[in-house]
């Protein structure tokens, strides 16, 4: 599926809905995040924000730590960069930028699942689960003028069977969960274009209501948290492993552990095994 | 005149040093008669402490200034504006963003704050030279713990 050929629609719908100064839409790059990257040293403090870049095919898109992200097409992936004038005041609330972003996603994939409120859950710090296996991360980066980039990476209508087992096993797309071969939903077929433009429309208000000390991100967490309950092993940001059980997460983003020396709030680490 | 009016004093030195602290003062200059003594904190101080007294009693009871202490106007301290890793280069197979002696300016990237995986890039909010890194790779943070010194005269 090309998203050119399918989207010139969802590129008007997009730029109507007003909130997106700058659209840059690409067949192929390296990463979105580095487009943006690029385009925000280059345009400085005369950058019209937010902007989109999109891709149709990523070629070295990252997740965290420098890992790949299999990115083909049927992917959705794309990179919303805002000004600092979209951030809370406050530097401290700043990092909860990837859980709002993830918030907006699953409400996002939800939507358009049969069943979604039960079968999707958020992972922390920001991936969304899609009946126990991941169709989506994000990557938050800082870029020039204090903008943010959240690289995001939807599977929407991905063919996993060409992937290394591995990502077969873990990974899936949104396809895969709807009703019938010809993926619709109200009337409405499923492509990356169209979950784009909702999931725009969901990430300014997400952002929005964050912005202004707003905790709707929150709620979406509580009723979704993928951990809470289970059993986990986590590798601190400082190298250090912690076991124990997920209390879910705090008004801050921090993810709540009780372990055997007394309850942790892990703001920086990796979840690595829940049970 | 009275001991207890002798401007050298312990007791009354031991006040000035807490006065100086309260209130933030970096210089206090005594003088009586053919004596005198300077009270300076932090760098400066430590200057301070060789240079000739008058009053070797006096002089005595000025605590021990910190051997390593950059401190005083001019330094500049760089603190974690949020909870999280610090990283004090881009990747790991790369440069630090800055380094004892290393220029910056107000925009200058000096390290990560990586929270949650949000990379916060840290700007020096601040212009001079890095004289000091108070935080290791990879470091747990919390708000508000110093993370570089900067010396803003230069």
């Amino acid at each position: 599926m090309s998203l050119p050929e399918i989207n010139a629609g969802v590129r008007q719908r997009i730029l109507k809905q007003g909130w997106i100064q700058f659209l840059d839409w690409q067949h192929e790059v390296d990463s979105t995040n580095q487009r943006a990257k690029e385009w925000l040293l280059d345009w400085a403090e005369s950058a019209s924000l937010p902007a989109l870049f999109v891709a149709d095919v990523q070629l070295a898109g990252r997740g965290r730590g420098g890992k790949v992200w299999f990115s083909p097409e049927g992917c959705l992936m794309f990179t919303l960069a805002i000004g600092r004038s979209l951030l809370p005041e406050s530097p401290q609330h700043w990092s909860q930028l990837a859980l709002v972003s993830a918030a907006a996603v699953a409400e996002c994939v939800a939507s358009w699942i049969p069943d979604g409120t039960r079968r999707v859950a958020l992972k922390w710090p920001n991936d969304t689960f899609l009946a126990g296996r991941k169709c989506s991360g994000i990557l938050v980066e800082s870029g020039a003028g204090g903008a943010r980039l959240i690289g995001i990476g939807i599977n929407v209508h991905v063919d996993f069977s060409p992937a290394p087992a591995e990502v077969r096993q873990r990974a899936t797309s949104m396809h895969e969960h709807t009703l019938s071969d010809e993926p619709r939903l109200n009337d409405r077929k499923l492509d990356p274009g169209q979950v784009l433009a909702d999931l725009l429309g969901l990430l300014q208000f997400y952002i929005g209501d964050w912005s202004s000390g707003g905790d709707a991100w929150l709620s979406v967490w509580q009723r979704r948290c993928l951990l809470s309950g289970k059993m986990l092993e986590i590798r601190c940001g400082n190298g250090q492993r912690l076991l124990g059980s997920c209390l879910g997460i705090d008004a801050q983003g921090c993810l709540m552990l009780e372990t055997q020396a007394g309850i942790a709030c892990i703001a920086s680490g990796e979840v690595l095994s829940w049970q | 005149m009275g001991k207890s009016e002798d401007v050298f004093n312990v007791e009354r030195i031991r006040q000035l040093i807490d006065l100086m602290e309260e209130r933030g003062l970096n210089e206090v200059e005594l003088k009586q008669e053919d004596q005198h003594i300077r009270l300076v904190r932090g760098l400066a101080m430590a200057q301070a402490a060789v240079a000739p007294a008058a009053v070797p009693v006096a002089a005595a009871s000025v605590p021990e200034p910190t051997p390593q202490a950059i401190d005083g106007p001019h330094i500049k301290v760089i603190t974690a504006p949020m909870v999280g890793t610090f990283y004090d280069k881009p990747n790991p197979n790369a440069e630090p963003f800055v380094k004892i002696g290393s220029k910056v300016s107000a925009d200058t990237v000096v390290c990560i704050v990586e929270a949650m995986k949000v990379f916060n890039e840290i700007p020096a909010e601040v212009k001079g030279t890095v004289v000091e890194v108070l935080a290791g790779n990879e470091e747990a943070v919390d708000f508000g713990r110093p993370l570089f010194k900067v010396d803003t005269r230069s």
